[in-house]
């Protein structure tokens, strides 16, 4: 029993992710309307930061272990 | 024809919580309403009328009605969640990589839902309403003292106060009425003999309660400079106003709030005219009370009003004890 996932499909998962936060919380801000789904942009747009931090960190990874593995 | 059609279609049922007689539409559409509390009624009553128009109302929109949209957001939010837990599960039992993957997303936008859904959502125009009708009240108060001549109020610091974490507003008589001593203060009372005038509980002071909950500290224990530094980040991040400035010239001080959530409620007050000269609209009321903490000092609205620009900028003088 393990996960099976691997850390490039976490790394893929997290990039898409984030790409969809970061847009969707810069619309978010430029909407101003009835809304469907009541949603605090400040929460939202530290959540999307967040995940691309998240991201750069697991790219981060990715080239020391580029680096040290030559 | 329409309307005897539609009169058919009617029928008096009893309403269930004052025993009234109701009108009620045969309607399967109506039905839902009946058995209903009487304002629960009236909006879902209002919600399907357009409905009729067009189709059925679905199990969602029944459901989106009876629990109110915050509610439903967090129910799918939370149905997201444990759906994608319990995929991640069986990914991991049966080592499967679509599962993990549904399970991953299933669970964090779960997550992030419940995350991000404010803790209360209320309208502006509302929330002016419900807070417009005791402003009437100290109105009536004020114009009922006839004693009272002089319109502006005083902020009195916690030290003349028995809790000193309360606020209260001293309106003297005259200008000739010295301020209450520490013994004389009686909260519970509204007026006052020795000296002469009446006490009123600030309008804003549960406002001031709430900046005082959100930045976790007393506003007896700060001082000015505190407030200065303070207060903008406080108002930006409680969505008050984005632009907030806190002045101080001798012995008065100057806050300017541009474009503020509580301008719909300042207007209200200012047509309560003893009102805001008194005591203010709740946000000047708050400021002062949060001021005379801070200060130590008695204080007292001496201007506010409002530029065109929307910006509100409240003069307080602060008094020598």
């Amino acid at each position: 029993m393990q996960i099976p996932l691997d850390f490039w499909s976490i790394t893929l998962w997290i990039a898409v992710t984030s790409i969809i936060l970061l847009i969707t919380a810069q619309l978010v801000q430029a909407y101003d309307g009835p809304q469907m789904l009541l949603i605090d942009s400040r929460k939202l747009r530290a959540a999307a930061l967040t995940m691309g931090t998240l991201f750069l960190a697991t790219v981060a990874i990715h080239i020391y272990t580029i680096i040290t593995t030559k | 024809m329409s309307s005897r059609r539609n009169a058919s279609q009617n029928r008096r049922v009893s309403h269930p919580a004052n025993g009234t007689a109701q009108t009620v539409s045969s309607d399967p559409v109506e039905e839902v309403i009946i058995g209903t509390k009487i304002h629960e009624t009236i909006f879902v009553f209002n919600s399907f009328t357009k409905l009729k128009l067009g189709s059925a109302p679905t199990l969602l929109t029944v459901i989106r009605i009876r629990l109110g949209k915050e509610h439903v957001n967090k129910v799918i939010a939370l149905m997201m969640l444990v759906l994608g837990l319990v995929s991640l599960l069986g990914s991991v039992l049966y080592s499967s990589y679509v599962a993990a993957f549904i399970g991953l997303g299933l669970s964090f936008w779960g997550a992030l839902l419940l995350y991000i859904i404010p803790s209360k959502h209320v309208r502006l125009d509302l929330f002016t309403a419900a807070a417009s009708s005791s402003l009437a009240d100290i109105q009536k108060v004020l114009v009922d003292s006839a004693s009272v001549s002089v319109p502006r109020g005083v902020y009195l610091p916690p030290k003349l106060l028995k809790d000193y974490r309360s606020s209260l507003v001293f309106v003297p008589s005259s200008t000739s009425t010295r301020l209450p001593k520490r013994e004389e203060v009686d909260e519970e009372n509204l007026r006052s003999k020795s000296p002469a005038g009446i006490y009123l509980t600030p309008p804003g002071l549960a406002l001031s309660r709430l900046f005082e909950k959100e930045l976790n500290v007393s506003f007896t224990e700060t001082d000015l400079d505190y407030l200065q530094r303070e207060l903008p980040k406080l108002f930006e991040k409680l969505e008050i106003s984005k632009n907030t400035t806190v002045e101080t010239v001798g012995a008065t001080v100057i806050v300017t709030v541009s474009n503020h959530i509580f301008r719909a409620l300042c207007e209200e007050t200012s047509k309560l005219k003893r009102t805001h000269e008194a005591v203010g609209c709740p946000l000047s009321s708050a400021l002062a009370c949060a001021l005379a903490k801070a200060t130590g000092k008695p204080v007292i609205i001496e201007k506010e009003e409002t530029t065109p620009d929307q910006s509100t900028t409240i003069r307080y003088i602060v008094l020598e004890a």
